[in-house]
């Protein structure tokens, strides 16, 4: 058991890695979107200091308790969904049921947009809560056939194991599809890049200062986080040759980043009214396909 | 480490963040404003029953939840059970699919 | 103080400028948005984000009413800056470097978010019209006190059930929204269910775009030309495309000053036009973008050639439409005008709204 090995200073670097990964995909969005390579460095942090610098702001009859639990969720689940990915071998919570951990604590998500849509009372506020729901609800059911299929693929449910059982071929290449539909899910369940239509409705808009530096920083910690735990379940954990353990998850980490906020930005936001039949038709039987692939080779 | 313990810690953490955040703005009191409504006022409040016309998804996501707390132990037995585990979730999971159709034939997809 | 009045310093070195679009002001506009794109300050999507409200242009009196309210909304630090429609790059780029010490002066700012404290936020003039179920209407959600708005009445639907409505203006002040165009919806969950289309005017009439009967031919091509790609830019923004958005305003800006390189704009507009997610998700909208990006080609043809009629790009015989291209089953086809605008938006929801809207083709 891996618990007693880990020291209580790791708790405390989570959150610091967590942010540091959270602030590589601001300088991803910033040059893919923004396209300036040399200010892209300062400018996720000089819009992290407006924020904080910023005065906060209350609406009208605001259900001030709701937001403030939306608003503080959507970081917690990022950080609680951290604690049982291991970088380099070992994570802070050595969990047997790791993956169950992982997704229950994404799923928090959706409590925290819809939460962050109701409070402020206003209206395009509510239509994008609401509308994070259903986007959550479509891509809920293929990223946990994608899960499922990456347990039934290394018998486990522990992502320690996982990355254990990748040690002849990665899951990248031996379940491609499932690869695939997680990049594809865990982007729309941070709402980020193609899937951020909720903040088309305005999303967080009535939040300012503070509140808003965290729900913004939740979710680039969610898709950060999302893409830490896609190392160990597809691409090997931290095995590769020279560097230690760590240092190849960290390079694994920022390379699926980055693929995802460059190929996100190249694709017009997709709008769910368009996407709901396609996602719930097309997704889940291409999620259980593969899934039958794997249960059958196994 | 006690999971329990590296959660607490971790929360705790989160909130001291977010204290020494919002130390470090020079305005301290809230603004008090309207919701934004790109130049409006309200003419009533927002907080109100939502018409979620998507709600037959909700249902049919039900049904294919309470199928996946099944499918976590399955997972893990699998391997060792053989292709009559398979053929037994397989079937279960058609069955949902059926449902799936289904709504889609209904139109409970269409948003509007 | 220290700490605290660097990082106000820090922060104020990247203004998040949001700009108002009023009609009359395009030149203004324009070159605010080259002067931003120059120094590198990215617009932000919404008004209570940014930290400098730059209003383009002089408002009328409802325009202005609407900024004004925005404007209460927006919190301290912040810096109005209001342009005149004729605007000159000189003027804009003075007034740009004038924001950066006003958001950095933290004493003035604390002051000036104490003046706006003092003054609590109004509520409207009108209560509840429409308040025939004012005992139980909107499922009776106290949150003490209403504050003098009324809650959410209901009305039926199309399929006969009484639900709750919104009266939302999808306002004037909105990002890659048209000047001064307020639509007030009425909404039931997302869906719109009828809308009142209004033009506020500004204070001199929109003439940036107009090509006066002398021009010489190229300069009014390239004018046509920026017209069009100044449509497309909005749409993109709309459709949640923002790289694309910022290229097409590029393009805008390189044709206004003459120093486009053709190719670029044609691969711009080849690589849209091929974009199939983007005409997947602008199925349910009139696709104007389509005859805009033809109109762009049309018109970069025209530039090359002397000589030729430049009637002929007006009803795109000389763009893909022509050739019969695989494109052209949407061609031709314009979006519509402001006047039906208010029947083409019900029953949608409002993203694809925005998207019609940005599709209106005002020519």
């Amino acid at each position: 058991m891996s618990g007693e090995r880990t020291p209580v200073w790791a708790v405390v670097a989570l959150p610091a890695a967590v942010g540091l990964l959270a602030y590589a995909v601001a300088v991803f969005d910033a040059v893919a979107v923004e396209g300036m390579r040399g200010r892209a460095f300062a400018r996720p942090l000089r819009r992290a200091a407006l924020l904080a610098v910023r005065q906060r702001r209350t609406t009208l009859a605001a259900d001030r308790l709701l937001l403030g639990a939306g608003v503080a969720v959507l970081p917690a689940a990022a950080l609680l969904a951290a604690l049982v990915v291991p970088v380099g071998g070992v994570p802070v919570v050595a969990s047997p049921v790791g993956i169950v951990w992982f997704n229950a604590a994404e799923v928090a998500t959706w409590a925290a947009a819809w939460l962050v849509g109701w409070g402020p009372n206003a209206a395009f506020s509510l239509v994008g809560g609401y509308r994070f729901l259903a986007q959550g609800l479509a891509y809920e059911l293929p990223h946990m056939f994608v899960l499922i299929t990456v347990a039934v693929g290394a018998g486990s449910l522990d992502l320690t194991a996982v990355a254990a059982a990748q040690r002849h071929l990665w899951f990248a290449v031996q379940m491609p599809v499932a690869f695939a539909l997680y990049l594809v899910s865990a982007s729309a369940l941070a709402f980020w890049g193609p899937f951020a239509h909720p903040l088309d409705g305005a999303l967080g808009a009535d939040l300012s200062g503070a509140d808003r530096l965290l729900f913004l920083g939740g979710r680039c910690a969610m898709l950060a986080v999302a893409g830490a735990a896609a190392v160990p379940l597809f691409l090997g954990g931290g095995a590769g040759p020279l560097l230690p353990a760590p240092v190849w998850s960290l390079v694994k980490t920022l390379a699926v980043l980055a693929a995802l906020v460059f190929a996100g930005a190249r694709v017009p936001r997709l709008r769910m009214d368009r996407f709901l039949a396609a996602a719930w038709t097309v997704l889940i039987p291409v999620a259980l396909l593969q899934l039958l692939v794997v249960a059958v080779t196994r | 480490m006690r999971t329990d313990a590296a959660v607490l810690a971790l929360l705790l953490l989160l909130a001291a963040a977010y204290c020494a955040v919002r130390a470090l703005s020079p305005f301290t009191e809230a603004l008090r404003a309207g919701p934004f409504l790109s130049g409006g006022a309200p003419a009533e409040h927002a907080l109100s029953r939502f018409h979620v016309r998507w709600y037959a998804v909700t249902m049919v996501f039900l049904a294919f939840d309470m199928e996946m707390i099944f499918m976590y132990p399955w997972a893990l037995v699998v391997a060792s059970l053989g292709a009559e585990a398979v053929v037994e979730m397989f079937a279960f999971l058609g069955l949902l699919l059926v449902g799936v159709l289904y709504a889609w034939r209904e139109g409970a997809f269409r948003w509007a | 103080m220290g700490v605290r009045a660097r990082l106000a310093r820090y922060a104020a070195g990247l203004p998040a400028p949001f700009v108002v679009a009023v009609p009359g002001g395009a030149r203004c506009r324009v070159a605010v948005e080259a002067e931003l794109r120059r120094r590198g300050w990215t617009p932000v999507a919404d008004p209570v984000a940014c930290d400098a409200l730059l209003v383009c242009g002089e408002p009328g009196d409802e325009l202005a009413a609407a900024v004004d309210a925005v404007w209460a909304g927006v919190p301290a630090p912040r810096v109005r800056v209001d342009l005149p429609s004729r605007a000159s790059a000189r003027e804009v780029a003075a007034a740009l470097d004038g924001l950066v010490p006003v958001l950095a002066d933290v004493p003035a700012q604390r002051a000036e978010a104490a003046r706006t404290a003092a003054k609590p936020w109004p509520p409207p003039a009108e209560h509840a019209e429409h308040d025939d179920e004012s005992g139980h209407g909107g499922g009776g959600m106290e949150m003490g006190g209403p504050g003098g708005v009324a809650l959410a009445s209901r009305a039926p639907d199309r399929d006969g059930l009484k639900l709750d409505v919104l009266h939302v203006p999808l306002g004037p002040v909105l990002a890659w929204w048209p000047a001064g165009l307020r639509v007030a919806v009425t909404l039931q969950g997302d869906v719109v269910q009828s809308a009142d289309v209004e033009l506020l005017p500004g204070a001199v009439a929109e003439t940036f775009w107009d090509v006066p009967a002398g021009t010489p031919r190229r300069a009014a091509a390239r004018r046509r030309a920026a017209a069009r790609l100044d449509a497309l830019a909005r749409f993109l923004g709309a459709a949640g495309w923002p790289a694309r958005a910022a290229e097409a305003a590029r393009h805008r800006d390189d044709l206004l000053a003459d120093a486009f390189r053709e190719a670029r704009v044609r691969r711009f507009a080849r690589s849209v036009r091929r974009s199939r997610t983007l005409r997947w998700m602008a199925r349910g909208v009139p696709p104007s973008y389509l005859a805009w990006l033809d109109d762009v080609e049309t018109t970069l043809a025209e530039l090359h050639e002397p000589g030729e009629d430049p009637a002929a790009w007006r009803n795109g015989e000389r763009g893909s439409c022509a050739r019969g291209g695989r494109d052209a089953a949407g061609c031709g086809e314009r979006g519509p005008g402001f006047r039906e605008l208010g029947e083409s938006l019900v029953g949608v929801e409002l993203g694809t709204a925005r998207l019609i809207v940005a599709s209106v083709d005002e020519r």
